[in-house]
């Protein structure tokens, strides 16, 4: 690391103590707790959901609060499955198998207590990698031309493979199907307008947050109110201490480093998400522990290594966003969406004419995680009862914020339109086992992959060997190949393996 | 070989088929690129058409799993509510987003039996939240409505 990247990094810390970023600290992890801790909504939602909120701001102060709204989602959700043994978001499902153990043992608080603590930890050593690795994989991204970024576009959109839980045709189709429609609007090259049908506000494609905000928030008020109301169940009071004492700290302690490890690279890589890192990280911690028998009966250090390992996903995943523009998972790809709203484009950029901001934001993502452990551990018993709040009542609350957050946009109907349209198409996406994120996914890197592959065949007369003329562009395609095809080959290891 | 499936790959072959024909009118040079992206959804909706009929083949059988992806589907909650969506974008058009987020508000808590209390205060906390957050803090001019418009 050489002097002036630390010079950058101080003067992060220096701009980040302004009362603008830090109030939009406080305010994005009170939000994001909130959301992760009632069931019926989830980071992604959140993220997408108060995605306007940010176009006022400076972009570092936007960032900042978007980055503090998933870091306190994530952590959020362990508040629900602890006490209501319900987990808020799918990040915190393993922490409820011992978090609510112990609710019933009486030991709520010092559930709540680990969970915030874990969850601190993992977040906190979560942004090492953050600055180790984001500038050393950005110097790479510069030496990136038309082509590499066709195949990088393509790679990102492999990925979805990864990411669909069920069929992977239909998690491919779902992304070819975004493709599509990332095609509307007026051609860069040609200057043709595409499927505009008549609509002036087409003219730049698909407004990406109207998209995230219809597909993430929308349709699951649309999920909402298919069914019947649930009744949530009670929260059992709890009197005993939050804090935990110095030996229970050394007793997670090597689980929340093991979990962060495991967070990280599963953050890292794209297509796996926090919901994968936290039954890795609890599976680990149970094959370590000096006390296997706890697990599953009500073991702190079960809740501390899930909720590390769930945590420290966030520093890691923000590394291929930031550098190479590759969302690996739904709340990375609406950050993305952020980022592209205040005019940034992620990659080398972020870290040379940008990098003043993007520093700001990383010291900013440091020092959320301080205010998370203040929060967490100060208004939990607060969180416990909003996490009981009715779906009758979410149900016009995030209509109407989806409203007026697609509105804002550009002032415009047009816009609430799409975002309605998308809404329920994502609805009847998710009932019938397409991926949403894959739409948002190929939304954002449809254009790029446009641009590399039409630019590269411009400059070299539509001769198609540029796009397999440096040692990148193979590197990216092996890596293409191994993404698609990486559901296959974990099939047959496991095949192998019983 | 599920039924929803078939409906998927059905759309799916409609939606390229839309877009194939709308491609056609542009130019030859802005052709090239969306043909290949609906070659491409074309490719793989066959081969999940495909991997069906060859499953279809084996077990001679059509799961009817529509009635299984939408269990518990309540249809009159869910065209009302869809309604009041239409409701609500009807009438913030003529008269405005604060009144219509009013009306639609109400409407929602009193169809879902919320007991009046906190009606009053999740109107109080969701309208002041629209305006100091959009309103005042970003300067959003949320629309004053055609009809109301007029007056204001």
């Amino acid at each position: 690391m050489d002097a002036n990247t630390l010079g950058l990094m101080a003067a992060g810390f220096l701009h980040v103590f302004s009362p603008m970023n830090m109030g939009m600290m406080i305010l994005g992890v009170t939000i994001g707790i909130v959301v992760g801790c009632m069931p019926g909504l989830s980071a992604a939602m959140g993220v997408a959901l108060l995605l306007p909120l940010s176009f006022g701001m400076k972009p570092e102060t936007g960032l900042i609060m978007l980055g503090a709204i998933y870091c306190g989602a994530i952590f959020g959700g362990s508040i629900s499955a602890i006490l209501i043994h319900t987990p808020g978001t799918p990040a915190s499902a393993a922490t409820a198998i011992d978090g609510y153990q112990l609710t019933l043992k009486g030991k709520a608080g010092k559930a709540l207590g680990t969970a915030c603590t874990a969850s601190f930890f993992g977040g906190l050593f979560s942004c090492i990698s953050l600055y180790f690795f984001a500038p050393a994989l950005a110097q790479l991204a510069m030496k990136f031309g038309s082509p590499e970024y066709f195949w990088l576009a393509l790679f990102g959109l492999t990925i979805i493979a990864g990411v669909t839980s069920g069929s992977m045709v239909k998690g491919l189709m779902s992304g070819a199907f975004g493709l599509v429609l990332s095609t509307i609007g007026m051609d860069p090259m040609e200057g043709v307008e595409r499927y505009m049908f008549g609509i002036d506000a087409l003219y730049n494609g698909i407004n990406v947050t109207c998209a995230m905000i219809g597909l993430f928030s929308m349709s699951q008020v649309f999920i909402l109110i298919e069914k019947a109301i649930k009744e949530r169940g009670n929260v059992i009071d709890f009197e005993d201490s939050v804090f935990l004492k110095a030996k229970e700290l050394a007793q997670i302690f090597p689980h929340v480093i093991r979990s962060w490890l495991i967070g990280n690279i599963i953050g890292i890589l794209p297509g796996a998400g926090a919901s994968i890192a936290c039954f890795l990280g609890y599976d680990t911690a149970k094959k370590f522990s000096k006390r296997k028998d706890e697990f599953g009966k009500g073991s702190i250090e079960g809740v501390a290594a899930s909720e590390a390992a769930n945590n420290a996903v966030t520093g890691g995943s923000l590394i291929p966003t930031l550098t190479l523009g590759i969302p690996g998972e739904s709340v990375t790809a609406v950050l993305m969406g952020g980022l592209i709203i205040q005019g940034l484009q992620p990659g080398p950029e972020l870290f040379t004419k940008y990098a003043e901001m993007t520093y700001t934001f990383f010291a900013g993502f440091v020092i959320t995680q301080f205010f998370m452990l203040l929060i967490g551990l100060g208004g939990c018993r607060l969180f416990a009862h909003i996490s009981r709040l009715s779906d009758a009542i979410l149900i016009p609350c995030v209509f109407v914020l989806c409203v007026v957050g697609s509105f804002a946009i550009n002032n415009s109907f047009v816009e609430v339109g799409i975002m309605f349209l998308f809404g329920f198409f994502g609805y009847l996406m998710r009932k019938l086992d397409l991926n949403t994120a894959a739409v948002v996914l190929a939304l954002i890197l449809g254009p790029i992959g446009e641009r590399g592959l039409r630019r590269s065949l411009t400059l070299s007369s539509n001769d198609i060997s540029i796009l397999f003329s440096t040692p990148i562009c193979w590197i990216l395609i092996a890596l293409c190949i191994l993404s698609s095809f990486s559901p296959i080959l974990m099939k047959v290891l496991k095949k192998r393996e019983k | 070989m599920k039924r929803t499936d078939l409906y998927i790959c059905g759309f799916m072959y409609l939606f390229c088929a839309f877009f194939q024909h709308e491609t056609a009118k542009f130019p030859e040079g802005a052709r090239h690129y969306p043909y290949f992206v609906i070659g491409l959804l074309f490719l793989l909706t066959t081969v999940r058409l495909w991997d069906m009929v060859h499953q279809y083949m084996k077990d001679r059988h059509v799961i009817n799993d529509v009635s299984e992806t939408f269990k518990g589907f309540l249809p009159k909650q869910f065209w009302t509510m869809f309604a009041a969506f239409i409701g609500f974008f009807v009438l913030m058009y003529f008269f405005g987003f604060y009144l219509a987020s009013l009306v639609y508000i109400l409407f929602c808590l009193h169809y879902f039996r919320i007991p009046k209390k906190y009606v009053a205060m999740v109107l109080v906390v969701m309208l002041a939240l629209t305006y100091f957050t959009f309103g005042w803090f970003l300067n959003v001019p949320l629309p004053k409505g055609e009809i109301l418009g007029e007056f204001l």
